[in-house]
C-alpha cells in the first residue's frame, strides 16, 4: 500500500511521530493535523483511518527502537511539523528544540530551519520541489540543459535522475554552437569539447573522457548536428586511443544521428570504419582531412558505402579522390591535378545534383593554361570565366589556387 | 500569522485592437480577464472555451474556473500570454545552429524563487503552455550550471538514493487501515 493518504503532500509518519514527541494524545493530534488540512487546503482523513496510522507509526517506532532495528526508517521531511510550529504559534527557538530532540537521529539543521519557518510565516504554504515534477516534466528541463558538465551532474544526483536523463534527448546540437570534438594530439591526451565548454584533460582522464563519449553517444535520442573527431599525429605504431574511440562507435546498439561528420585523421582506414557507425541518409555532410601520407586505398570501401552515396556534400582535403566518385554531390571541396581539371568539368556538367564545387591544387594556378584547356570566355568581372557550351561559371578564388565552379 | 497569500485582482490592460475578452478565476478566486490572443496560447484554456461555446457577446458573463492554478501562477501566466500574443511561431529548425537566449523581459518575469518556480511549471504544464514551458524549463535547467551534484540536490530539493529507498520501503511495509 502506499504512504497513508496515498494523494496527501503531508509526511503524516513525521507528524504524528512529532506530536507524539510533544505528548498529544491521538485526538489532540488529530485537531493539529486537521488544522494542518485547513491551512493547506487539503482533504483530511477521517478519526478513524488517523488513528490507525498513529497506533501502526507508534508501535513501529517502539519496536525499532527498542531493537536497534537497522531497517528503522529514519523521518527525512519534517517540513510539516515546522508549519505545524508556525500554525500553533510556537516561536522558531521552541521549534527547532523540540524538533532536534523528537528527531535525534536527523541532526536538523539550523538554517534549514528557520528558511522554512520562516517562509511559512509570510504564508508561503505549499512546497513543491523539482522531485515532486513529473517525470515528463523533468525530462523536458534535462531536455534543454545543454550545457554538458550539468548534463552529467544531473544524471550523479539520484538513480531516478539518472534514469530521466538517460532516457531524455540530450540538448546538444539544438542549441548553441554545440558539437562533440575528440581531439587526440602527439601527446596522446584527449581534448573534449562539449557545447561552448572547453576544458583541458590530461592522460589520467582518457578513460573517464572515453566514459562520457560513450555516455553520450549511447543516447539513442542524440541527434548531433556536428560530430567532429581529430586525430592529430601518429606517435608510433600504436593507435591505442583513437582504437578506444572506435571500440565506444563499435560498442553502440545503434548508428548516431549526424548530419556533419568531420573527421581529422593522418590513418585513412579509420574514415569507413566511422562512417559505418554513422546512419546513412541522415549524414548530410561529411569532411575528411588527411594528415601525412594518403593511402587512397583504404577509401575503396568509403566510396561503396550508403553514407557516402546519400550524402549531398563532401570536403575532401589533402586527398586526390577520383573525380567519378563526387558524381552525386550537390557540393564538394577536393584537391585535383591539373590535368584532369576538364574530367571534372565533364563530369559536373552531366550531373544531376551539382550545385557547385571548390577545386584546390597544390601549386599556384596557370590561369592562362586554364583558360586555353577549358576555352574560357571572360565576363563582366575580371576574375569570373564562363565555361562555353554549359551552364558553368569558373571563378579564380584570391589564394591563386583554388577555383569554384558554379552551377548558373 | 497570515496565511493567506496576497494575490492582488489582475485586471489585464487590454489593447485595443481585439476587443473580445475572457475571464478566468483562480483556485483561490482571484479573477483575470485575459484577451482572444493572449488565451489561445494556452492549449487547455482555449479548448475549454471552444468547448463552452464562448463568444465576444457572452464570454465577459461566462468566467472559466481553473481549480488547478492559484492566483499568484495565473497572474505570471496571464501577463507572460499577454505579452507573447502577437509572437510570431519559432521557425523550424534548420542546420544553422542557433544560441537560444532568454529575453530579458521573460528572465525578469521567471526570477522567483526556486519553488515558486516549480509551482509555475506545473501550472504551465496543466495549462500547456508551449512556449512559457520552454521557457521556464531553459531557467530551471540553467540552475545546473557549475553545480555538483551534490549542489543540485540542495537546490532542486532532491532525496538522496538512500531516502528514496526509505520512502519505497516506508510504503511496502505500512499495511494501511482494514476497511
Amino acid at each position: 500500500m502506499t504512504r497513508p493518504p496515498p494523494d496527501s503532500q503531508i509526511d503524516l509518519r513525521a507528524f504524528i511521530l512529532y506530536d507524539d514527541y510533544q505528548r498529544k494524545t491521538a485526538g489532540e493530534s488529530y485537531e493539529n493535523y486537521k488544522k494542518l488540512c485547513d491551512t493547506i487546503g487539503e482533504k483530511a482523513i477521517s478519526c478513524d483511518v488517523y488513528r490507525y496510522w498513529c497506533k501502526q507509526y507508534h508501535k513501529e517506532d517502539y519496536l525499532a527502537r527498542s531493537k536497534s532495528d537497522s531497517r528503522y526508517i529514519p523521518v527525512t521531511d519534517i517540513r510539516w511539523c515546522i508549519l505545524s510550529d508556525v500554525i500553533n504559534e510556537k516561536c522558531a527557538e521552541k521549534s527547532i528544540d523540540d524538533l532536534c530532540k523528537a528527531f535525534q537521529e536527523l541532526k536538523v539543521d539550523k538554517e534549514n530551519h528557520d528558511y522554512w519557518f520562516k517562509r511559512f510565516g509570510n504564508g508561503h504554504l505549499s512546497f513543491v520541489t523539482f522531485s515532486n515534477l513529473p517525470n515528463e516534466i523533468i525530462a523536458e528541463i534535462v531536455g534543454k540543459c545543454d550545457n554538458f558538465e550539468s548534463y552529467l551532474a544531473l544524471r550523479n544526483v539520484s538513480r531516478r535522475l539518472r534514469a530521466i536523463v538517460d532516457s531524455s534527448k540530450p540538448a546538444f546540437s539544438k542549441v548553441g554552437d554545440d558539437y562533440i570534438e575528440v581531439t587526440l594530439n602527439n601527446e596522446e591526451t584527449l581534448r573534449s569539447e562539449i557545447g561552448l565548454h572547453v576544458e583541458e584533460f590530461n592522460q589520467e582522464d582518457t578513460i573517464m573522457i572515453l566514459n562520457h563519449l560513450e555516455l553520450i553517444l549511447s543516447n539513442p535520442k542524440l541527434q548531433l548536428d556536428i560530430l567532429r573527431i581529430s586525430h592529430w599525429y601518429l606517435t608510433n605504431e600504436e593507435n591505442g586511443p583513437m582504437e578506444m574511440i572506435l571500440d565506444v562507435f563499435n560498442s553502440l546498439n545503434h548508428q548516431l544521428h549526424v548530419k556533419h561528420f568531420s573527421f581529422q585523421t593522418p590513418y585513412m582506414p579509420y574514415v569507413p570504419d566511422f562512417v559505418e557507425c554513422l546512419k546513412p541518409g541522415v549524414l548530410e555532410k561529411l569532411t575528411v582531412t588527411e594528415q601525412e601520407q594518403p593511402d587512397l586505398f583504404s577509401l575503396v570501401k568509403l566510396f561503396e558505402m550508403e553514407q557516402w552515396k546519400q550524402a549531398k556534400h563532401v570536403i575532401a582535403d589533402y586527398l586526390f579522390i577520383s573525380v567519378e566518385h563526387f558524381a552525386h554531390f550537390t557540393s564538394f571541396d577536393a584537391f585535383i591535378e591539373l590535368f584532369s581539371i576538364e574530367e571534372v568539368v565533364e563530369m559536373i556538367k552531366t550531373s544531376i545534383n551539382f550545385k557547385s564545387c571548390i577545386l584546390k591544387f597544390m601549386e599556384i594556378l596557370d590561369v592562362e593554361a586554364l583558360k586555353r584547356v577549358l576555352n574560357l570566355r571572360q565576363t563582366d568581372s575580371p576574375d569570373v570565366f564562363s565555361i562555353p557550351n554549359s551552364n558553368l561559371v569558373i571563378e579564380i578564388l584570391p589564394s591563386d589556387d583554388m577555383i569554384e565552379i558554379t552551377k548558373i | 500569522m497570515s496565511v493567506e497569500p496576497e494575490v492582488p485582482i489582475v485586471q489585464v490592460e487590454e489593447v485595443r485592437e481585439n476587443p473580445v475578452l475572457y475571464k478566468i478565476i483562480s483556485s483561490d478566486n482571484h479573477v483575470f480577464t485575459i484577451s482572444e490572443h493572449a488565451v489561445k496560447l494556452s492549449k487547455t484554456l482555449w479548448d475549454l472555451i471552444t468547448n463552452l461555446g464562448l463568444t465576444a457577446e457572452n464570454a465577459l458573463d461566462n468566467p472559466i474556473p481553473v481549480e488547478n492554478v492559484n492566483g499568484k501562477n495565473m497572474e505570471t501566466i496571464v501577463q507572460f500570454c499577454e505579452r507573447h500574443k502577437y509572437d510570431e511561431e519559432e521557425p523550424e529548425y534548420t542546420n544553422y545552429i542557433r544560441e537560444f537566449v532568454l529575453p530579458e523581459w521573460d528572465r525578469q518575469l521567471l526570477s522567483i524563487d526556486n519553488e515558486e518556480l516549480f509551482q509555475l511549471i506545473l501550472a504551465t504544464n496543466y495549462l500547456d503552455i508551449q512556449k512559457l514551458m520552454d521557457y521556464c524549463c531553459r531557467v530551471i535547467g540553467d540552475m545546473a550550471k557549475d553545480k555538483t551534484p551534490e549542489e543540485l540536490r540542495i537546490i532542486y530539493g532532491i532525496p538522496t538514493d538512500a531516502e528514496d529507498d526509505a520512502l519505497e520501503r516506508s510504503a511496502s511495509d505500512s499495511p494501511g487501515p482494514s476497511g
